[in-house]
C-alpha cells in the first residue's frame, strides 16, 4: 500500500513538472532565440571568451533575420554597438545605419544618439530608465556628482556604456571601483580594457606598472 | 533357334565386326600414309640443342618430312636422320640443303631449300644442314658496315687534322696568300702599269679584301669542323652501350611510376564527390543538432521574453 501511494505521488509530482515545460513553441520563436543569444554573446564577450560571443553573436543575428519585421535585428545591431563601447572599443555602429532608415524605432534612435554623443534634450526619456539621471546631467554639461550617478547604475553593463561615455571625466577611484566591479562578475575582457585605461590615466607609475603587469598576466595563455 | 545356329550367327558376327575394324583401321592408316615406303636421309650437326624427334621440315611451310631419329657419334657429333614419303621424295635431290632457323621470336624449325632440277638424292644419304642464327646474321650483315664507318671517321679526322694544323701546308699557303695580297694592295699602281687601266689596281683591291675575309672564314671553318669532328669520334662513332641502358632503365622506372600517380590521381578524382557529399550531410547533421539545441533551450528557460532590452 505504502508503495503504491509513493509511486502515485511520484507521477503526480512528474506530472505537475510536466506542465511548467512548454512543449510547443510559439510563432515568434525566432524572436526569443535572438534575444536569448544575445544575451549570451554579451556575456561571454564581457568574458572574454571570444569564440563562444561570436557563435552566439552570429545566431542572435541569423534569427533576427528570419523575420522581415527589421526593428529585432536593429536592436541586436545597436545593443552589439554599445557592448563594443562598454569595453572602450571604438565602433561607428555601421551595421545599424544601414537598417536605422527601414526601422521605426525613436527609442533606438535616441540610443544611437546616446552612444554617439549627440542626445538632445528631447530624446532622454526615450532612453532606457537606467539612464535617464546620467543622460540628464551629461545632456546638461555638469560634471558634479557624475562619478555617483555612474556608479549607481544598473546593471553593469549599463554602468560600463555609461562609464565610457564620460570616461575623461570620471575620477581615478571612479575607475577603479568600475574596474573591482568587473574583475567581482569575471568580465575579463572589460577588467583588461579599463585597467589599460586607467595605466593610461593614472599618474601613479607604480600604479600603472601594477596594471600593466596584471594585464599581462591576464593575457598570458598559460 | 538351335543351339549351333546361335554359335554360327554370333561366329559370323563377331568375323564381320573384325574384318570391318580392320578394314576401317586400315583405311585409316593407309589414309595416314603409313604404309607409304619412306626415304630416309641423314645430316651431322655439333649439338643437338636445338632438334626433336618428330620435328618437321618445312618446304614453303608445308610439313614434308620429320625427324624419327637422333643419336650421337663415336666423334662426338650428333647424326640425325629424317624421312620423307614417297609423294614428299621428289624435293630431296642433290643439291638440296637442310637450313636450322632459329628465329628471333618463335620456335626452331627446319626447312628444306629444293632444287628440282638436280636428281634425286639416294636414299640413306647425307644431307647437308645450315644453322641460321636471326642475330647472328644481322650482326654479320651490319659489322662490315660499321667497320667502314669506323674507317671513314678516321679517315676524315686524320685529313681535318691535318688541313686545320696551323703548321700544315695549307694554313702555310693561305699565310703566303696573305703577304701576297696585303704587297698587293699596298702598290695598286704596279697592276695598273701591268695591265694599263688606272681603275684596275682598286678593283684588284677590292677584290683582295674580300678574299682575305673569306680566308680568315675559311680558317675559322675549318678549326671549328675538326673539332667537332673529334667529338664526333668520341662520342657518336664509339657509344656508351651503359649509358643508354641507364637512361633506359631510368625512363621505364619513371613510366612505372607515372602510371601508379595516374591511378592515385584518378581515384582520389573519383572521391572527390563522396568528399562533397559526406560534407554536405555532415553540415545537415549539425543543424538537425543545432535546432534541437534550441528547442531543448526554449523549453528549459524560466522566461523567455521577446524583447531585446539594450545594455
Amino acid at each position: 500500500m505504502k508503495r503504491r501511494v509513493l509511486i502515485a505521488f511520484g507521477v503526480f509530482v512528474l506530472f505537475i513538472s510536466g506542465c511548467s515545460i512548454q512543449f510547443s513553441q510559439p510563432q515568434n520563436a525566432w524572436q526569443v532565440k535572438a534575444v536569448s543569444a544575445f544575451q549570451n554573446y554579451q556575456k561571454y564577450y564581457l568574458e572574454g571568451r571570444v569564440i563562444l560571443a561570436e557563435s552566439e553573436r552570429r545566431k542572435a543575428i541569423s534569427q533576427a533575420k528570419q523575420s522581415a519585421k527589421l526593428e529585432t535585428l536593429a536592436r541586436v545591431y545597436i545593443a552589439d554597438c554599445a557592448i563594443q563601447a562598454a569595453v572602450l572599443n571604438a565602433s561607428d555602429c555601421a551595421l545599424y545605419l544601414q537598417v536605422k532608415p527601414l526601422v521605426n524605432a525613436p527609442e533606438l534612435e535616441a540610443y544611437y544618439h546616446f552612444l554617439s554623443g549627440s542626445l538632445s534634450a528631447s530624446e532622454v526619456d526615450k532612453l532606457p530608465s537606467q539612464y535617464h539621471g546620467f543622460a540628464k546631467k551629461w545632456q546638461s554639461g555638469k560634471t558634479t556628482k557624475l562619478d555617483e550617478l555612474v556608479l549607481a547604475i544598473s546593471p553593469l553593463e549599463s554602468q560600463l556604456v555609461s562609464a565610457s561615455i564620460a570616461k575623461e571625466m570620471l575620477t581615478l577611484k571612479t575607475l577603479r571601483a568600475i574596474i573591482q566591479t568587473t574583475a567581482d562578475y569575471g568580465y575579463k575582457l572589460a577588467s583588461i580594457r579599463w585597467m589599460t585605461y586607467l595605466s593610461d590615466r593614472t599618474p601613479d607609475a607604480d600604479e600603472s606598472a601594477q596594471l600593466l603587469k596584471k594585464i599581462e598576466i591576464l593575457t598570458k595563455d598559460s | 533357334m538351335s543351339y549351333f545356329r546361335l554359335k554360327l550367327a554370333v561366329g559370323f558376327f563377331m568375323l564381320t565386326l573384325g574384318l570391318v575394324t580392320l578394314g576401317l583401321t586400315g583405311y585409316l592408316l593407309y589414309q595416314k600414309g603409313v604404309f607409304d615406303q619412306k626415304y630416309h636421309f641423314q645430316f651431322t650437326t655439333p649439338s643437338a640443342q636445338s632438334f626433336k624427334v618428330g620435328m618437321p621440315l618445312l618446304l614453303s611451310g608445308f610439313e614434308v618430312g620429320y625427324i624419327d631419329d637422333i643419336h650421337l657419334t663415336e666423334t662426338g657429333l650428333v647424326n640425325l636422320r629424317f624421312y620423307v614419303n614417297e609423294t614428299n621424295r621428289k624435293w630431296i635431290t642433290e643439291n638440296s640443303r637442310l637450313i636450322l632457323k632459329k628465329p628471333l621470336i618463335g620456335s626452331p624449325y627446319i626447312e628444306i631449300l629444293s632444287d628440282r632440277s638436280s636428281p634425286l638424292l639416294a636414299d640413306g644419304s647425307d644431307v647437308e644442314m645450315t644453322v641460321s642464327d636471326d642475330i647472328n646474321d644481322i650482326i654479320i650483315k651490319l659489322e662490315p658496315t660499321v667497320n667502314q664507318l669506323i674507317a671513314i671517321v678516321e679517315d676524315f679526322s686524320l685529313i681535318t687534322e691535318q688541313v686545320s694544323n696551323p703548321e700544315g701546308a695549307l694554313f702555310q699557303t693561305l699565310g703566303h696568300l696573305e703577304v701576297i695580297i696585303r704587297d698587293l694592295k699596298e702598290s695598286p699602281s704596279f697592276v695598273s702599269s701591268l695591265t694599263g687601266n688606272p681603275e684596275d689596281g682598286q678593283t684588284l683591291s677590292d677584290t683582295l679584301n674580300t678574299t682575305q675575309a673569306s680566308i680568315k672564314e675559311l680558317q675559322k671553318t675549318i678549326l671549328g669542323v675538326s673539332g667537332l669532328v673529334e667529338n664526333l669520334n668520341a662520342a657518336i662513332v664509339v657509344p656508351s652501350k651503359d649509358i643508354m641502358t641507364q637512361v633506359s632503365t631510368i625512363l621505364t622506372d619513371v613510366t612505372l611510376k607515372l602510371n601508379t600517380l595516374e591511378s592515385t590521381v584518378q581515384a582520389l578524382g573519383g572521391t572527390d564527390q563522396d568528399i562533397l557529399i559526406l560534407k554536405q550531410q555532415l553540415l545537415k547533421s549539425v543543424e538537425k543538432t543545432n535546432q534541437l539545441i534550441d528547442k531543448i533551450d526554449y523549453m528549459m528557460q524560466d522566461e523567455n521574453s521577446n524583447r531585446l532590452e539594450l545594455p
